[in-house]
């Protein structure tokens, strides 16, 4: 009895990461008027759009950060709340990074059935984003614990 | 007289081009209490070391921001402040990205002879940042513009 308690346990924190989906897409750079169309599939979230709204400049006088960001639309088309992290990697045609950075759910969950839009800042790499050839978005979700 | 103008202006702004400068170096996942030492150098601006740090969530909150982040430590050991950018990126064995972010100057210039470090936060893609295998590091460096030395006076000429 107490050996299967251990092996219940065991499974259970095995199991536990498991709540983490997560997955990658890697796509050409071609925006249209600042939006592309994009798939990136975890868990019945979808990314799927992404607007690049780019400075290569810094900002006014000593202030060096820019406002560079790319805005992404995540559908939770799932039957269940889930909490989403989303990485955009933006590069050059030699492979140099370009841009960089994370968004996701600040508070709470993203609701079954919702839609909602994450701001990505890319505020200190920024003074190549015009050389951009490629990026990479991976999305992580987290199911809501059932309680 | 015009293409001189011309030519002046063309060069200008394809020196200011000239002036930021990106570099982009692949690292093994190795940190030891957290820490990487690394060498990744633009314009004698060098990213030394990397502290990691995994964070932690408040759980039984709702907030889902992690405290996860890195900071970069940075050495300019150049003749000439310098706007400094650098992007961290972390990969798992499968290439996904696990933890992504950039960080810089934020106010004025990495001047000359300094040392500063720099904190790039992971607070929402962090989940699996234990799964870590290699990461990017991008050092962006745009040299401070010379002060533009005025026009000299017009030297006042007798009339005869």
């Amino acid at each position: 009895m107490a050996n299967r308690k251990i092996l219940c346990l065991v499974g259970s924190l095995l199991a536990a990461p498991l709540w983490a989906g997560q997955a990658t897409g890697k796509f050409e750079y071609k925006p249209v008027n600042g939006g592309q169309d994009i798939r990136v599939e975890s868990d019945h979230v979808v990314v799927s759009r992404i607007d690049f709204k780019f400075e290569t400049t810094s900002g006014t006088g000593p202030i060096r950060g820019s406002s560079s960001s790319v805005e992404v639309r995540a559908d939770n088309n799932g039957g269940v709340d889930q909490a989403i992290g989303i990485a955009v990697v933006l590069y050059d045609e030699h492979g140099n990074i370009v841009g960089a950075g994370n968004g996701g759910t600040h508070v709470g969950w993203l609701s079954k059935g919702e839609r909602d839009t994450s701001k990505i800042s890319m505020s200190y790499v920024f003074r190549n984003l015009d050389k951009a050839k490629t990026f990479v978005v991976t999305l992580e979700t987290r199911e809501k614990p059932k309680s | 007289m015009r293409k001189a103008a011309v030519g002046f202006v063309v060069l200008a702004w394809a020196s200011s081009m000239l002036a930021a400068e990106a570099v982009t170096q692949k690292f093994d996942w190795n940190p030891v209490n957290g820490i990487q030492e690394v060498h990744v150098e633009g314009s004698r601006v060098v990213v030394a070391q990397l502290k990691f740090d995994l964070g932690g969530t408040l759980s039984s909150t709702p907030i889902r921001r992690s405290s996860a982040k890195v900071v970069a430590r940075v050495d300019n050991n150049g003749w000439l402040d310098q706007e400094v950018g650098i992007a961290v990126v972390v990969f798992d064995e499968e290439g996904n990205v696990v933890a992504a972010g950039s960080g810089g100057t934020k106010w004025g210039y990495l001047n000359k002879g300094d040392r500063d470090t720099y904190t790039i936060d992971f607070p929402y893609l962090y989940r699996r940042f234990d799964h870590a295998k290699t990461f990017l590091v991008t050092l962006e460096t745009k040299e401070k513009a010379g002060k533009q030395k005025p026009a000299p006076k017009p030297t006042l000429t007798p009339s005869p």
